[in-house]
């Protein structure tokens, strides 16, 4: 069986832990644990979620006049941004699945610099010109006109939920420069389960933003303003 | 006695054996170890450290309130004691407590694993809690936080000006050392049993811890976040829960006790498991309905999360919500009361042996009656805007709290040093200690009920003269309790020295970590066990306790 | 260029099911689609919160087939998996859907003609 022998191979290269039978088992061990993770992480989100419902629902229209401030232009073409870094991100874990390792160093390398265009996009475009414009709560707020305080609670929710979003980018971009390297040196040969968890964190955070996406940019429409 | 020291390995008859504590030596050992038992160790020491530290607290509030006026501190002091009382105990002494410690040291143990699925992260998750726990050290040192540990806005957010961010970010840091612990604990339940461990062989200690465990994953990361927003909003002045400024205080609270709730069945879930282990194993027979008591774990968790609210009737909450949370909170009496049942039913016509765990275990079943049934009192919607924030409060969580939590924790680790130390306590004095500790709590906690009704508020410095003779039976009642707890402190450790060898199984108990040495060795088993029978597979003989052969 | 089949011999295919790339570009445009259509739905009115909840029927739509084919729970061997999924997605409804009933009936201080004791009675 090629399974088995692939069990031996790792086992002999000290990749399956101590603590573990064999490589299924880490396998398996490994992906529950970060979907356990990931449970948390979407409660996590979930706090500044619910907080942006229950306001939402109470200020309707001050968050509409807070959401037409955002650029949908720049929202939308970040959003297509991180679905190409998903793309190339399931292609890497593909790749390493099959220990292609110059495919794989391709697509991880390919994933890190979309994460890093949507930063830039993120920080340098947008949040510099929402806080030139005076639109920052608590740092620079110079709006004045009807629902004031509201429109600035909105304000807060957008910069908290796409800087908490920004802050595991970061983290992500992190880890794929550790794969990178570590694919480099050819540490995932038939052994890709560290790249496929990535993978999961990854595509995890895409999917937070493709939430965050219509609740903060497309809020009530865009129609008549 | 008395020669049981380390050179106990040249004694004759007992051959020298490397086990977990003298496999390795040296401070890095132990600070680098991924040992699930070494760990458990560290947790023990720094969770009893921050268990001083909040009964000190507790200390000075009881003499406090010995006068009328208040016999020692001032009230801005007083309400520092009380928030760091709060805040200690329940985020840095009983939330961790029984899983870390008891849950680390057994649960692969008792699944017959040789370590926990992710040892790394096991070790991270205490640097985590040991930073959370500095982090608030150092708040209590630079001045303290008067907001109780429930950090209710806009009084953290605006009004106070106690140290409310070194204090949130203790409790925002200390969540993520619970995340990791519970994703570790459920990996491990999932993955790392041993052939023939199925599910319904388990003890169950490990479904209690189970069910703890996804408390763990889904509550802890709203009151980090709720955290962070408290921060931000005191930082930054955005009106996020403040009223004047459009926010919603209400909204906290929600957040808050979304976890809060869940939270206190982090605490007494724990417990419940150990109970239903001492039952079985001092009874001697298999837990009465173990599948209705597995499961009712489940269900208090689950339910858990729907009662919230009933900390909130008087907040300002709609009454249909009121209506709601009153009747989820009704409903949790009942899986409560299945094990509380079955557990009276495993006793009956069992041999049943006064050791001292099941000394605490008995009180448990007691003391945790009677918090759950006063729970009943205050989840009615009426009765608890006359009852609420009052003593009667107090005294309904601290019969949970301490008389079932803490009562567990203590019963446990009696059950388990054995197996932990690989010495024996000595037995008298640990019965004389439930003892005492069972007549103190009842003396603090007895008359608190009292003065509740009778209308004293919680949270206060001062009291009306007429309080007087029964806060005077509360605080000397806290004095026995404190004697209590010193007295297995001492034993304990002197046993550590000084005990006579345990033995691998010195009561006769069922279950894999009785299999193993005492201490086990570094891997828990020599040959990784193939589980053949049901737990609590006690047949029909007598109750021997004390014999260390096996 | 010849397609890998997912039953090709790769050593670690053992327990991962691997997918083939043309389905990955399939999901990729797909989801490149849903984001234009739900940026041009907000430019229309729909009535009321229908926008709304257009928006959030498109953005579950892209998660679950981001969630099915590019986290592979499509093929996972870990029935466990779905689980922590469902009960994650679960316990942030109950959190967002009560704490929303309690603000939304906050301001229903007597109770609503129906609810007579009479309800109650038969």
């Amino acid at each position: 069986m090629a399974n088995e022998q692939v069990t031996v191979a790792e086992e002999h290269r000290g990749l399956v832990k101590e603590q573990f039978d064999d490589s299924l088992q880490q396998y398996q061990a490994s992906n529950l644990g970060m979907w356990l993770f990931l449970a948390t992480e979407v409660l996590f989100f979930g706090g500044l979620l619910a907080s942006l419902t229950i306001y939402r629902y109470q200020y309707f229209h001050a968050f509409a006049i807070g959401s037409h401030f955002l650029s949908v232009f720049w929202g939308g073409t970040n959003t297509a941004v991180l679905i190409c870094s998903s793309l190339t991100m399931a292609l890497a874990v593909r790749a390493a699945q099959l220990s292609k390792r110059k495919d794989l160093i391709v697509f991880l390398v390919f994933t890190l610099c979309l994460g890093i265009l949507f930063l830039f996009i993120k920080f340098g475009e947008e949040w510099h010109h929402e806080y030139l414009e005076g639109l920052a709560p608590g740092v620079n707020f110079t709006y004045h006109g009807p629902h004031a305080p509201h429109v600035e609670l909105f304000m807060f929710f957008y910069f908290a939920l796409t800087g908490l979003h920004a802050l595991h980018m970061i983290v992500g971009c992190g880890i794929l420069i550790t794969l990178i390297i570590l694919a480099a040196r050819n540490r995932f040969k038939e052994h890709f389960t560290p790249v496929e968890i990535a993978g999961l964190y990854w595509h995890f955070v895409d999917i937070v933003w493709i939430f965050l996406y219509p609740l903060l940019y497309l809020l009530g429409g865009r129609f008549g303003h | 006695m008395g020669t049981g020291n380390s050179i106990a390995l040249s004694k004759p008859g007992e051959e020298y054996r490397v086990h977990y504590l003298n496999a390795k030596y040296g401070i890095k050992s132990w600070l680098l170890t991924t040992d699930h038992k070494r760990i458990a160790w560290l947790y023990f020491i720094s969770t009893s450290f921050f268990f001083v530290i909040g009964g000190l607290a507790a200390t000075f509030m009881r003499l406090n309130l010995v006068s009328p006026q208040g016999a020692l501190v001032q009230p801005a002091t007083y309400n520092k004691l009380f928030t760091m009382h709060g805040t200690i105990m329940i985020f840095f002494f009983l939330a961790p407590a029984v899983p870390t410690v008891l849950g680390n040291f057994l649960i692969p143990m008792m699944i017959g694993a040789r370590d926990v699925a992710f040892p790394k992260l096991n070790l991270l998750s205490w640097y985590i809690f040991i930073t959370a726990g500095a982090t608030f050290l150092w708040c209590a040192i630079s001045g303290g936080v008067a907001t109780g540990w429930t950090f209710y806005t806009p009084l953290s957010s605006t009004y106070t000006n106690t140290h409310v961010i070194s204090a949130a970010m203790a409790v925002f840091i200390s969540g993520f050392s619970s995340i990791l612990t519970g994703l570790n604990f459920i990996v491990t339940i999932h993955k790392m049993r041993a052939p023939g461990m199925t599910w319904f062989r388990l003890p169950l200690f490990i479904w209690a811890l189970y069910a703890t465990s996804i408390i763990f994953i889904l509550a802890m990361p709203v009151i980090a976040i709720t955290m962070a927003l408290l921060v931000v909003e005191r930082i930054f002045h955005v009106g996020i829960f403040d009223p004047a400024l459009g926010g919603d205080p209400v909204l906290f609270q929600h957040l808050f006790w979304f976890f809060g709730h869940p939270e206190v069945y982090i605490l007494i879930l724990p417990s419940l498991g150990v109970i239903s282990e001492l039952i079985a194993a001092f009874s001697r027979r298999r837990v009465f309905g173990y599948e209705f008591v597995a499961f009712s774990s489940f269900a208090i968790a689950f339910i858990s999360f729907l009662v919230w609210g009933h900390h909130m009737f008087v907040s300002g909450q709609s009454i249909y919500a009121g209506i709601f949370f009153s009747a989820m909170t009704m409903a949790v009496a009942i899986p409560s009361a299945v094990k509380v049942f079955n557990w009276i039913a495993t006793l009956y016509k069992g041999s049943v042996a006064l050791d001292a765990p099941m000394l605490y275990a008995l009180g448990f079943i007691g003391l945790f009656t009677i918090g759950g049934l006063t729970g009943l009192y205050l989840a009615s919607t009426g009765l608890d805007i006359f009852l609420h924030d009052t003593y009667f409060v107090v005294a309904h969580f601290h019969y949970i709290m301490v008389g079932g939590a803490i009562m567990g924790y203590m019963g446990g680790l009696h059950y388990w040093w054995p197996k932990m130390t690989g010495k024996r306590y000595p037995e008298h004095w640990a019965r004389v200690a439930a003892l005492i500790i069972f007549i103190g709590f009842n003396l603090t906690f007895g008359p608190q009920f009292i003065l509740g009704v009778e209308g004293m508020p919680r949270r206060y410095a001062t009291y009306p003269p007429k309080f007087q003779f029964l806060n005077i039976m509360s605080s000397a009642g806290a004095s026995i309790l404190a004697v209590g707890y010193l007295l297995p402190a001492i034993y304990l450790l002197w046993s550590i020295k000084y005990g006579p060898a345990a033995g691998p199984n010195p009561w006769g108990a069922k279950g894999l970590e009785w299999t193993t040495a005492s201490p086990p060795p570094v891997h828990n088993f020599d040959v990784i066990p193939i589980v053949t029978e049901e737990a609590y597979a006690y047949g029909h003989e007598p109750a021997v306790v004390g014999s260390a052969a096996s | 260029m010849t397609q890998e089949a997912p039953s090709s011999p790769s050593a670690t295919a053992g327990f991962a099911h691997i997918e083939r790339k043309r389905l990955y570009i399939a999901i990729w445009i797909t989801l490149l689609c849903l984001t234009a259509l739900t940026t041009a739905v907000a430019y229309v009115d729909l009535g009321g919160a229908w926008n709304t909840v257009v928006a959030l029927l498109i953005a579950v739509g892209k998660a679950s087939i981001v969630v099915l084919f590019f986290m592979h729970v499509r093929h996972v061997i870990e029935r466990m998996i779905r689980v922590v999924i469902v009960a994650a997605i679960f316990f942030l409804a109950l959190l967002i859907i009560i704490t929303v009933a309690d603000i939304a009936t906050r301001g229903m201080l007597s109770s609503p003609h129906w609810l007579t004791p009479s309800f109650f009675l038969w």
